[in-house]
């Protein structure tokens, strides 16, 4: 029965998250590994077409944009379940906390009195050069100081098996929907794994989430009214808005259903106009508001950041939060955490160097060819693609009339990365992340137990892989590993045909 | 009475639950006319061909496509001059934005617009129902057996009214829900009606009591009613009988006179939500028809010409509508 389920099954030397060496699971895997060992192929396949039917009956679905067939997915799910031990969970736990912790200070500081560049923790330059910092937010104060309220951040492991973070998402992160209904489906479908462990529920995900919102309303006598802004029924993560907004009880919005008049923010319902205290708002700041940003947004709300700096309504993410997880900005939270919390990080980076001027940057690229880089969200786009392409086959690049002033690299995640057995479906790519949804308030943030299936349901983060292996093409790179030629094959030559969104457009805020 | 603590709809929320009920009556309304046809082509198609080709022609404006550019179009073409061709394009057509497909594709759409007033039930069964027409597959279906694809779809239908009822708290977005019904509804019983029986009538003079009996007969069935009427009209149909019934009768919920009374009563309670004390003008123009319904003498409908009686109902019923989307949609 085991030659059948895990025979063709090999480890390949890097960290296996079910097995130890080829043939032995890990203690924490081994009533998993039985029981779908005890399944056998065929009723595995089985329930797998089940739960694929229950995603597309139920919508849980997302967007396939430039593709004339059909619009909506289903996401490709894998039922083996990834499995995090209690110790091991708690540690990331608190590794996130203070993480966020820190990235909030860090955002107070720098739209206030920015002790932590007045310090030379952080070059000056390194901020103000970040697309994402926004001057329109500098002396705003935020309900609570809090910026970030939400945070995807992306978990990896090294080769020994340690989590390491490979970046912060505290923008407009999505993905928790597909986390809880993914649960929802597995609960359904597999009851008998979840009988091998005692797995944690992460139902109560949308009530913390409310709990959060109501948290930073202006007006705390009443019961609060709050929304959830979405850009539309076109928008990739459409399904989380709306699933988010049931779950919570609250209304979903679109930018046309609010109105600002004298500063205050009401929503238009056919009872006339109705103030609205709180927008959990999964429209990038660049659409927010056509009077002070993109103006030819149609997304947005005309006059909301009035209303926003005049403190009649909280925004969650606030604006602005772009500055903390940008790619330049990453090397340095470690340093803020011991800046701001004098604090050790309990989860590292990725080991990161941060490459100011060409030499270096010629220099990192002769020495790690098969490093993985992405270019930082500031100005460096086009010489980091530069620096780090390969010479072109017919002659020397043309692009390398703008010398690089940075590039972050970092070693490439699936040189470091880890596997999960992907034998069950053929095309499902082994996985290396997890997300632990953060919220916080003033007095504590928690986070919610990722869940076990966490590469798959991350979607943000399965999606950054994919974007990544679309944009930095480096021949070679990948190919040796063999676990990973799944997430090639599919993310990097076909994207519209495997089903995985185009990486230009996936997700907008990730 | 409305629960008052309740948040209010979005407008955008409203219009997308009336929408999402019109299309969804309209798709089984569709199902309904078409299934009918074919029943009523296999028992009499060949006992008199004009009739048949009239019968036929008239379709498009039943389902209330015949001036559409696209729709004209096709009507020129080969295909359109039998009725499997013209049943596939009213049921499948791509260039056809009235198509059965496509008025569930529209539900569907309206609500996925506002999942969190949709229930979950009823969201499943609407996307279960959208994705089981979609692809190659609807095509085969269709040539498979195409009697078989629109009982599907009423039996759908049938189910989202029952999810409707039963799953979604009875407060405004149910109300918008069973008025884009009702609405839909009536403005397809008087078209129906008012087609059908036109070219009955002049053909009157040249029909066998036999067949003539089943022409009628199929006019009730495409209107949902054929049962209702038989346990009021023992006999021979009778047109003016038949007409009157669909009409007037106020028990039966597929009749004109019903769905006036619920509109109705639906659109006060929604004046009772916005709180106004004036009535607005959809209230208006419904009440009057009520109470010219409620109140009319058998006899004004057996007049030389009472299909002209419906298409005044049809009219007064598209200003309702245009008045409840200023009212609540703008």
């Amino acid at each position: 029965m085991d030659l059948v389920m895990f025979g063709q099954y090999e480890c390949n030397g890097i960290f296996d998250e079910m097995f130890a060496d080829s043939a032995v699971p890990r203690p924490h895997y081994a009533a998993v590994h039985e029981r779908i060992c005890s399944m056998g192929h065929s009723a595995f396949a089985r329930r797998q077409g089940m739960t694929d039917a229950s995603f597309r009956n139920q919508g849980i679905t997302f967007t396939v944009y430039n593709d004339n067939t059909g619009v909506e997915r289903i996401f490709p799910f894998d039922p083996v379940p990834r499995i995090i031990p209690a110790e091991e969970w708690a540690r990331i736990e608190s590794g996130l906390a203070q993480r966020l912790t820190a990235l909030n200070m860090f955002c107070r500081d720098i739209y206030h009195e920015q002790h932590i560049v007045r310090e030379g923790i952080i070059p000056a330059d390194m901020i103000y050069s970040a697309k994402m910092f926004r001057r329109e937010m500098l002396g705003v104060r935020v309900p609570k100081d809090i910026y970030i309220h939400i945070c995807g951040t992306d978990l990896i492991r090294d080769r020994a098996g340690n989590y390491l973070i490979l970046e912060d998402n505290g923008r407009t992160p999505s993905g928790v929907s597909y986390v809880l209904e993914n649960r929802a489906v597995m609960k359904r479908v597999f009851p008998m794994l979840f009988g091998a462990c005692r797995v944690r529920a992460i139902e109560d995900y949308p009530l913390n989430l409310l709990h959060t919102l109501r948290h930073v309303a202006p007006r705390q006598d009443d019961e609060p009214n709050i929304v959830v802004l979405t850009p539309g029924i076109f928008n990739s993560a459409y399904y989380e808005h709306s699933f988010l907004a049931r779950q919570m009880g609250v209304q979903m919005v679109e930018g046309r259903d609010l109105v600002v008049v004298d500063n205050h923010v009401y929503m238009r319902t056919v009872a006339g106009l109705r103030r609205v205290d709180v927008i959990y708002r999964r429209v990038d700041d660049d659409f927010i508001d056509p009077l002070s940003f993109r103006p030819d947004s149609a997304l947005g709300v005309a006059g909301l950041m009035n209303a926003y700096r005049c403190g009649n309504v909280a925004l969650a993410n606030a604006v602005g939060t772009g500055v903390a997880d940008d790619k330049a900005i990453y090397p340095y939270v470690p340093d803020m955490i011991r800046f701001y919390l004098k604090q050790e990080p309990i989860l590292n980076n990725v080991p990161t160097y941060i490459a100011r001027g060409p030499m270096i940057v010629l220099m990192c690229w002769s020495i790690c060819t098969n490093w993985w880089s992405k270019p930082p969200t500031s100005l460096a786009v086009t010489a980091c693609s530069w620096a780090i392409r390969p010479p072109a086959p017919n002659g020397p690049s043309s692009r390398n009339s703008s010398a690089p002033t940075r590039v972050i690299t970092s070693p490439s995640p699936w040189s470091n990365s880890v596997s999960i057995p992907a034998i069950l479906t053929g095309n499902s790519p082994a996985g290396a992340l997890i997300c632990g949804p953060i919220f916080s308030t003033a007095k504590r943030s928690w986070s919610c137990p990722a869940d076990s299936r966490a590469w798959r349901s991350a979607r943000g983060v399965w999606w950054s892989i994919a974007r990544r292996v679309g944009v930095v093409k480096i021949p070679g790179c990948w190919k040796p590993i063999r676990n990973w030629w799944g997430v090639c094959n599919d993310a990097c030559g076909n994207q519209s045909r495997a089903g995985y969104p185009c990486p230009a457009h996936a997700g907008a805020g990730c | 009475m409305l629960g008052t603590h309740v948040p209010p709809m979005l407008v955008r929320a409203a219009d997308g639950m009336y929408w999402m009920g019109r299309y969804m009556e309209r798709a089984e309304q569709i199902a309904r006319v078409l299934l009918e046809h074919e029943s009523m082509m296999t028992d009499v198609g060949d006992v008199n061909i004009e009739l048949q080709r009239v019968l036929l022609r008239s379709l498009p404006g039943i389902l209330g496509v015949d001036l559409l550019p696209e729709v004209q179009t096709f009507l020129q073409e080969e295909a359109a001059q039998s009725f499997y061709g013209l049943a596939q394009y009213l049921t499948l057509g791509a260039t056809n934005p009235n198509s059965l497909v496509h008025s569930l594709t529209r539900a569907r759409e309206n609500a996925r617009g506002m999942r969190e007033h949709v229930s979950a039930e009823m969201w499943e069964h609407i996307n279960t129902l959208y994705w089981s027409f979609q692809g190659t597959e609807a095509q085969t279906r269709f040539e498979d057996s195409a009697s078989e694809l629109f009982r599907a779809t009423i039996q759908g239908a049938a189910l989202f009214h029952g999810l409707v009822d039963q799953t979604m708290a009875h407060g405004q977005g149910w109300i918008f829900t069973r008025m884009g019904v009702l609405l839909e509804r009536i403005d397809m019983t008087c078209r129906i009606l008012a087609i059908r029986g036109r070219v009955l009538q002049q053909e009157d003079a040249n029909l066998d009591p036999g067949v003539r009996n089943l022409h009628w007969m199929s006019v009730l069935r495409a209107c949902g009613a054929l049962e209702a009427y038989r346990r009021q009209h023992v006999g021979d149909m009778e047109p003016a009988q038949i007409v009157r019934f669909m009409v007037l009768e106020p028990g039966f919920p597929r009749t004109v006179a019903f769905c006036v009374r619920t509109a109705y009563g639906a659109v006060t309670q929604l004046r009772t939500g916005r709180s106004s004390r004036q009535a607005d003008a959809a209230e208006r123009i419904l009440g009057r028809l009520n109470t010219q319904l409620e109140y009319a003498d058998p006899g004004e409908l057996d007049g030389a010409d009472p299909f002209s009686y419906l298409q005044d109902i049809q009219v007064r019923v598209a200003l309702a509508a245009e008045a409840i989307r200023k009212a609540y949609f703008l």
